[in-house]
Formats: C-alpha cells, sequence, structure tokens
C-alpha cells in the first residue's frame, strides 16, 4: 500500500509542479459542464446521466494520458521498473491518482451544477437533485472504468491518441445498453454504475497483466 | 568470487528479428565488464534483459542468483540502472525526484541526503533548485548516474553513461564506479566511448552477430607495438601486410599486433624508410580494449579499405 501511495504522490506532485494553464482549462471545463448538465438535469431520467459520463471520459483519459502514455514516452517507465516499485503497485497508484482528480473535477463540477440550478431553478422548479448519490455513483462507476480502461488500452492501443475514443466508446456502449433497456423497462440509475464499474475490474484485471508483460516498454508512436 | 551476473543460451528477438542468440556471459563481484558493439548490435537490449525490463526468449539469465523477469522487488533494490532515459519527471526538481526513488528503494531520506552531500556536494545537481526539465542533458545524465548509485548497490548497468557528460563530470562517474567496483559490486557499462571502456573496464565484450565475443588486451595473435609516423595509407598498407592484420591509427602513432617483432619490427622499418616515411619513434606497448575493438570493427566492417580508416570506429 505505501507504494501505491508513494506513485500516488509522485503523480500529484508532477501535476501540481506543471503547467500552471491546466488549472484555467480545468475552470472553464468545471463551469461549462456545470451548466450542461443543470440544463439537461429533469430528475436524472434524460441527458444528464450522459453528461456525466461523458464528463467523466474527458477528465479522466486527461489526467491517463499524462500518467499513463506520457510516462512511457518519456522513458521514466522504464526507470520506475526498476527501481524497487512493484509493477501492481505503479499501476494501482496511476490509477488511484486518475481516479481521485476525476473525482474532485466531477465533484467541483457538480457543484457547480447544483448552485446553478439552486439560483436559476428551470421550468420545473425542482433544483435538488444533481448532487445525489445517484449521479456519484454513475460518475465513480464511470471514472473508474475510464481510469482502468484507459491503462489497459494505453499499453494495447498501437496509437494511444485513441484514448478518448475508446474511452468514449465504451462509456457510451454501457449508456446506450442502459438507455435502450430502460425505454422498455425503466431500470434504476445504479445499475448503470455498478455496469460500469464491473467493467472497470475487468480491465483492471487486463491491465494488470499487461504491466506484467514486456508490452508495457514497447516505444509508443503517436 | 562468483558470478554475479551470469547470463548462458540467452536469445531474444522482437517478432520476426532476431537480437541476440544463444549468447553467455558472466560477470564476477568486484569486476567492471564493458559491452560493446555497433549501433544495432544489441547491446541495449541485453541490458535491459538483465535489468528486467525485457524477457528473455530462451537461456537461463541469473542477477544475484535471481531471474531479473521475476519482478523481484528485493533485487531491483539491490541494483543501479542508467537506461537510456534518465527518468526524471521534468516538473520535479532534482531532490523531490531523489526523494521519490529513495522511498522506492526503501532507503530513508536522511540515509540519501547524507548520500547526496558526501558525494554529490559540488556537483552541478547537488543544490539546484529549478524544475529537473529544465536541466541541460549532461546535468540530467549525473541525475541518472546518482540514482543508479543510490544506496550503492551490488550490480549495476550503465548504458551509454558518458554521453554528455563534460570532464569533471566524466571523472566524478568513474570515480563512483571504481568505489563500487572496490566494495564488491559487479559493473556493466555500454558504451561507444572507447576511452571510458578503456578507463573502466577490466574486461571487455564485443557484441557481434548477435553474440558476445569476449575481448582480451592482447589476442594472442603476438605483441603489441607502436610506429611513430604520419597518417598515410601507404604505411598502413606495408604494416599490414608484415603483420598480417590492419594497424590501428591513434595518437600520431600506427598500433599493430606482431607475431615476431625481433623479425618483423626492423623489416617494416626498413620498408617505410625505403618509401620515404618518417619514423619517429618504434615502441613495444600494452594494448588498450580501444585498440583491439577498433581492429576487431573493422576485420568487422570493411576488410578491403581497413587501413584508411583506423581510427575511426
Amino acid at each position: 500500500m505505501s507504494q501505491v501511495l508513494l506513485m500516488f504522490k509522485k503523480e500529484w506532485l508532477n501535476f501540481v509542479r506543471g503547467d500552471r494553464s491546466v488549472f484555467i482549462i480545468y475552470l472553464i471545463l468545471v463551469t461549462g459542464w456545470g451548466v450542461l448538465i443543470a440544463a439537461a438535469h429533469d430528475g436524472g431520467t434524460a441527458a444528464a446521466p450522459l453528461w456525466v459520463v461523458f464528463f467523466s471520459v474527458i477528465v479522466a483519459v486527461n489526467f491517463s494520458s499524462t500518467v499513463f502514455v506520457l510516462e512511457r514516452m518519456s522513458g521514466s517507465l522504464e526507470i520506475l521498473l526498476t527501481c524497487g516499485i512493484s509493477r501492481g503497485a505503479i499501476l494501482y497508484g496511476k490509477m488511484l491518482f486518475v481516479v481521485v482528480m476525476t473525482a474532485a473535477v466531477g465533484s467541483a463540477c457538480l457543484a457547480c451544477a447544483f448552485l446553478i440550478r439552486q439560483f436559476l431553478p428551470g421550468p420545473e422548479g425542482t433544483p435538488a437533485g444533481i448532487f445525489t448519490w445517484r449521479y456519484c455513483a454513475l460518475y465513480a462507476g464511470a471514472t473508474f472504468l475510464n481510469a482502468a480502461g484507459s491503462a489497459y488500452f494505453s499499453v494495447v492501443l498501437p496509437n494511444p491518441r485513441l484514448l478518448h475514443f475508446i474511452n468514449l466508446l465504451l462509456a457510451g456502449f454501457v449508456m446506450t445498453g442502459y438507455s435502450a433497456v430502460s425505454f422498455v423497462r425503466p431500470l434504476p440509475l445504479a445499475i448503470a454504475a455498478a455496469v460500469l464499474a464491473l467493467l472497470g475490474v475487468v480491465f483492471t484485471v487486463l491491465a494488470k497483466r499487461e504491466f506484467e508483460s514486456e508490452r508495457i516498454v514497447k516505444p509508443v508512436v503517436l | 568470487m562468483f558470478p554475479v551476473i551470469s547470463v548462458s543460451g540467452l536469445s531474444k528477438s522482437f517478432g520476426e528479428y532476431s537480437i541476440l542468440e544463444d549468447l553467455s556471459l558472466e560477470i564476477n563481484a568486484g569486476e567492471v565488464y564493458g559491452l560493446v558493439g555497433l549501433n544495432g548490435a544489441g547491446k541495449t537490449t541485453l541490458i535491459r534483459l538483465l535489468a528486467g525490463v525485457l524477457r528473455a526468449d530462451r537461456g537461463a539469465l541469473a542477477v544475484l542468483g535471481n531471474n531479473p523477469w521475476s519482478h523481484d522487488e528485493a533485487l531491483y533494490r539491490r541494483t543501479g540502472v542508467v537506461l537510456e532515459h534518465d527518468g526524471f519527471w521534468g516538473n520535479l526538481d532534482f531532490r523531490q525526484n531523489m526523494k521519490i526513488f529513495a522511498a522506492a528503494k526503501g532507503i530513508a531520506w536522511n540515509d540519501a541526503r547524507k548520500y547526496l552531500d558526501e558525494f554529490w556536494n559540488g556537483t552541478d545537481i547537488y543544490g539546484s533548485t529549478k524544475a529537473v526539465k529544465f536541466f541541460s542533458r549532461g546535468m540530467r545524465m549525473q541525475c541518472a548516474l546518482c540514482r543508479a548509485f543510490l544506496g550503492w548497490p551490488s550490480v549495476y548497468f550503465f548504458d551509454e553513461p558518458a554521453v554528455a557528460l563534460d570532464v569533471g563530470a566524466y571523472d566524478h562517474f568513474a570515480a563512483l564506479v571504481r568505489r563500487a567496483r572496490d566494495g564488491g559490486a559487479a559493473v556493466l557499462v555500454s558504451s561507444h566511448q572507447l576511452d571510458a571502456i578503456d578507463d573502466l573496464a577490466g574486461r571487455a565484450g564485443m557484441l557481434r552477430d548477435k553474440r558476445l565475443t569476449e575481448l582480451s588486451r592482447g589476442t594472442g595473435r603476438g605483441e603489441w607495438w607502436s610506429i611513430g609516423a604520419d597518417r598515410n595509407a601507404a604505411w598502413a598498407a606495408v604494416i599490414a601486410e608484415h603483420c598480417g592484420c590492419a594497424p590501428v591509427y591513434c595518437d600520431n602513432e600506427w598500433r599493430f599486433e606482431v607475431a615476431d617483432p625481433a623479425a618483423t619490427i626492423p623489416l617494416i622499418i626498413s620498408r617505410l624508410a625505403g618509401q620515404g616515411c618518417s619514423v619517429r619513434k618504434v615502441a613495444p606497448r600494452t594494448a588498450e580494449f580501444s585498440e583491439v575493438i577498433r581492429r576487431e570493427y573493422r576485420d568487422t566492417s570493411a576488410p578491403d579499405s581497413a587501413p584508411d580508416k583506423g581510427a575511426a570506429p
């Protein structure tokens, strides 16, 4: 566990000491997406869950690109593999960072949406319900899937620039399936969250296998 | 002494490209082994295999008695590695990076700081507080070396460690290698800088045709001699004709191995003088690895045009 936390610390330091402009971009993203979710929210049955999930895709894959792809491109992953940290700890530490950071940005976004609906209620006049466990669970499930999916696909994809698309496809696939089934028989949003999280577990296992193989150090071509 | 690094029957290929075949190597404790070879010969692949980054297709590898591919963290902590990239995170400064590496190796920061104070005080990187991404290439290589020696491991793998180092930084690196060697560590140094191999290595091997050929300072063909004269293809041809091998031109003299110096050297001198060559000096000498390597390169790559290309492996 201490090795996982060490990896998390390393990613955190590298992030906070990085380019400051990225914070401005996240601020804009949080505000803009908060408006979208607030506008789409009508009790959690229509478009708002999709905005929640896709926001997770955007944020999680952004962090993943740095911690998984850039680390391989810069060559520092090879050194990490030889300096006494287990490969599992490297993977889980990086995933933990992506999940925590995406959760933090997502919380800010949902809080922003909540505030917007508090002060500018929609036509139905129901400001409550955005910052609920349903959206939080959905966002957490999607975030876990995106972190695990990014870890796996950053190794197996011939071009890691496709990371955003493949994660979008995965989340989109689950949400489309959920919407289709819900059309026939309404399902609680927790089911979608659970499916996303379950897929996350599957991709974590697959990513662990990739990290144990020598494919993890094959050259990255953009 | 026991073999700290032991390799036998090692083969490695990437897809259809075979890089190493049936390679064997042993390096003992307290030994520095120089690894040379042309570009693409497989030096980096061999080091990455030994460092546990790559997995061998066939053969037995043991570093400190363990298979490096076993991903044994305890083994990694006893290994110092410098690969192609320095591995430092650019946004962090030197000490922040070192703190993370020290923690990864299970070394308390106080001990790591003592190591920095004792061995790196006075270097370019020691007091630097700027992000590593602003470091020069030489400084980044010093960072990588500093990380490799942290905790004084029992085994070292250096892939082109002298690249970008200035004279002072190289001397510092050489002193650390000698200290590690004297402490009983096994060191594998891969480099195109033959002076570094001469300077550091007690043994050397050349990767060629996917295999490792052990080099010795004498090849067994005879004694090494040098003739001080200008660089001229005609003189090289004369020496080659009498010695049976192409000479190497280095430091304003021709160096070559000769089987029967008592009979051959006077003949060479008289032939050279007869062709108008001004011979400045004639002396026996101990061969450096660099000379042996240069000749091996030349024997392999351009046997017909060898004499004129002596000094440029």
